[in-house]
């Protein structure tokens, strides 16, 4: 199989796909809507086929790559190219958005059947922004440069804000998608000067420029470049914006955010999105940059830093949260900063391998939630409880998403795993405290989310009743096999790849082998097991109790006034600027136009005053018009004369 | 020597060309005169004729002055043609005005004057 010809199928089919489902769903009927599902999971299908032979073969010449690229803008100055880069880490990164968008499709036939609150055409508009941004998004995964990287990052941000905005008639939601968008914004800016910044080195002399302008293959060649060309502190401020612009799209710290409001998306788009592959674009970006992001220590100390500052602080808010989906959003943010601490330190197979283990887990998390919310049942846990008993099948996925995030068992332990031996091995002992704690609060909220929802008693008001006898605990399959796909995953995938990961995805094709440290390893596994038991004493046989310190609580709620201070400037600063621009728009610049049509006004009325009614007076106006044509033209007649001779 | 400068102002030259342009020019301004402070639509009509008479002048004492071509003469002729014409259609509009407005003075049709001109001093009617 030819993998490089068909390296274009994996960016087209997709948009195929949604040009195809361009069928306004008022007038679908049921066969429609199959068709529509159908054509999506073909282009998706057919799209993890080729990824998947691609993998198979990349693997086994580790290496190798395919690239290709067309030029997209020719300047004289510069080119820009649009291609596809298929190697080790964008063909993982494409298998995982590729194993859960297909779920996630077969789970929103079902999800986005009822159209909410009035709007009959939801379902095909669905179908079309979710294969628009699965496009963008394999755009932004296969793209061989950085101005590539940019307009699919731009593209991923709207997309994400269609589909958190769907149900568009609710103000909430539409609040939320704007709040999206506009932080996202703010890290596209510095992406965007961080191209400027790097481009206006690199195409000083013309002769030497190389195409396609800042690849992703080769980015040390023009990372030393530049680095050589703008000094360590331009070089490090560089880095710096496009650090932000990770952290932005992946809700790291004071960016974290937008991702809770954007659960007032439908659940499969929380899934997709923001279990796993938006946030992901972000780390997604650092990991690509990596080699020119290690020139400057500030920049990969930066990471660090704010990676543990988030998975730390996002996890004890996690803890107090009572919305399902809030609990995921928080943890989405926590698990994310493990990667970009582990980034920051130097485990990047490990980062790697823990971005797509948290995907896949996270988003069967957030499809259980979505089938819990599905039924009808309430979204806030306090009204939940008790579903082991009614719900077993949902008890063990999350179960299982549970001890893979928090890095215990199944799939999320190797990724910790090799994140941990690696820091071990290299002696930062610092930062492998800070991702130890960080990773015991990560067990004490999932784990207090499980016990809360699934162990005691059931607190709602919802009748299980109906639901006894049916297969798969009375859950439609459509919703319960893609949950049931995506757990089989995250118990399975991490454990038939790990070993081999570290042959596969390297750093600067050099190898890197780490040890394992066993007494790492079952310290943590102790001290985890002792912790669950804490939670279980606390929250699912409510032995013991602890009380609410109202102080720390209000501040841990309202996210240590992050969201507050994004208010401010949103309203205050924001607002206030463009209530001030809009005064002198109306009043200055408007007014300077209005004085020129009054000047052309006035002038009009000066040769009005003319038409005085009064035949003679356009008679004589005339006459001493014709006069003075006829003298101009007698001038010009005897200048000619005497001009010329004559 | 007083006498000698008067009789040397009222002495006759032979009539040479610029005598009968300076008599059209003459009578030229005449109807432009007449036409300018008129108060009356015909009295329009008469100096626009004089005018033409005037231009008739002109036309008739260049050809005069240079034998070689007989345009004045013939210019003349359609000049006298075409201002009876004129004054046919002169005439058919005056009366149309006088049968809608019963006046023909100058001062008659003012509905198109706009308002920012400034007041009119006479006010007699024709």
């Amino acid at each position: 199989m030819n993998i490089a010809q068909n390296l274009w199928f994996l960016l087209i089919l997709p948009i195929l796909a949604a040009l195809c489902t361009l069928v306004p769903s008022k007038y679908m009927s049921l066969p429609k809507k199959q068709i529509t599902l159908g054509l999506s999971l073909l282009a998706s299908g057919v799209s993890l086929i080729i990824t998947l032979f691609s993998a198979n073969y990349l693997m086994n010449n580790p290496g190798e790559f395919f690239e290709t690229n067309i030029m997209f803008l020719d300047a004289s100055v510069f080119k820009i190219h649009i291609g596809a880069l298929l190697d080790n880490v964008s063909v993982f990164m494409l298998t995982i958005l590729y194993l859960i968008t297909i779920p996630v499709q077969v789970f929103s036939f079902k999800y986005m059947e009822q159209p909410a609150e009035g709007n009959e055409t939801a379902f095909s508009r669905y179908f079309i922004l979710l294969n628009l941004f699965i496009f963008s998004m394999a755009g932004l995964i296969l793209s061989t440069n950085l101005i590539q990287t940019y307009i699919f990052w731009e593209l991923v941000g709207l997309f994400s804000y269609l589909l958190i905005g769907f149900y568009y008639k609710k103000p909430e939601a539409e609040q939320a998608a704007r709040k999206t968008f506009l932080i996202n914004k703010i890290g596209d800016f510095a992406l965007f000067a961080a191209i400027l910044g790097f481009t206006c080195f690199l195409v000083q002399d013309a002769e030497t420029v190389l195409y396609p302008l800042l690849s992703l293959n080769d980015v040390s060649s023009w990372g030393l470049m530049a680095y050589v060309q703008l000094g360590p502190y331009m070089y490090a401020a560089l880095c710096i914006l496009i650090i932000i612009a990770g952290f932005t799209k992946s809700a790291q710290v004071p960016f974290q955010v937008w991702l809770a409001d954007a659960m007032e998306g439908p659940a499969p788009v929380s899934a997709l999105i923001h279990g796993a592959t938006m946030v992901s674009a972000g780390a997604y970006l650092l990991i690509r940059l990596y080699p020119a992001l290690i020139l400057s220590p500030i920049a990969l100390k930066i990471i660090a830093a704010i990676g543990i500052l988030t998975a730390i602080m996002c996890a004890v808010v996690a803890f107090v949260q009572n919305d399902i989906k809030k609990i995921l959003a928080f943890s989405t943010s926590s698990q994310l900063g493990l990667v970009f601490a582990a980034l920051g330190c130097g485990a990047y197979s490990g980062a790697i391998l823990q971005l797509g283990m948290h995907g896949i887990a996270k988003a069967m998390m957030f499809l259980v939630a979505g089938i819990i919310i599905h039924k009808g049942m309430s979204k806030n846990i306090k009204f939940l409880g008790g579903l082991r008993e009614h719900t077993p099948y949902l008890a063990a996925f999350w179960l299982l998403g549970t001890l893979s995030l928090s890095g215990v068992f199944f799939s999320g332990f190797y990724a910790k795993e090799m994140i941990l031996s690696h820091l071990y091995t290299s002696g930062q002992f610092a930062s492998l405290s800070f991702i130890i704690i960080a990773g015991f609060l990560s067990i004490l909220y999932l784990f207090r989310s499980y016990f809360v929802i699934f162990e005691d008693t059931y607190k709602g008001r919802y009748d299980f009743s109906k639901d006894k006898n049916k297969s798969y605990d009375g859950i439609n399959i459509y919703l319960f096999a893609p949950a049931g796909v995506l757990a089989f995953l995250t118990a399975f995938f991490g454990g038939s790849i790990a070993p081999d990961f570290q042959r596969y995805v390297y750093i600067m094709r050099q190898k890197l082998y780490l040890t394992r440290h066993p007494e790492l390893e079952i310290s943590i596994f102790i001290v985890s097991g002792l912790i669950i038991y804490f939670m279980w004493q606390i929250y699912g046989t409510k032995r013991f109790k602890f009380k609410k310190i109202r102080f720390i609580y209000r501040f841990i709620v309202l996210q240590f006034y992050i969201n507050k201070m994004f208010d401010f400037i949103y309203k205050t600063l924001i607002k206030g600027v463009a209530k001030i621009i809009k005064t002198i728009d109306k009043y200055i610049i408007n007014g300077f136009w209005n004085f020129t049509g009054q000047i052309a006004r006035f002038g009009g009325y000066l040769v009005s005053r003319l038409q005085n009614g009064n035949i003679n007076s356009y008679i004589f106006y005339s006459f001493l018009f014709l006069t003075s044509v006829l003298l101009c033209a007698a001038m010009v007649y005897i200048k000619g004369l005497s001009h010329y001779g004559g | 020597m007083p006498d000698n400068t008067i009789a040397a102002l009222f002495a006759a030259a032979a009539p040479g060309l610029c005598h009968y342009l300076i008599l059209a020019l003459i009578i030229f301004v005449t109807g432009l005169m007449i036409i300018i402070t008129s108060g009356t639509l015909i009295k329009i009509l008469i100096g626009f004729e004089l005018m033409l008479n005037a231009v008739c002048i002109n036309f008739a004492a260049i050809d005069a002055f240079n034998k070689n071509t007989p345009q004045g003469q013939i210019f003349t002729l359609i000049i006298m043609a075409v201002g009876a014409i004129n004054v046919a259609a002169g005439l058919g509009l005056i009366c149309a005005v006088y049968f809608k407005l019963k006046k023909i003075g100058t001062n008659t049709l003012e509905t198109l004057k706009s308002e920012d001109c400034p007041e009119t001093l006479e006010e007699g009617e024709i």
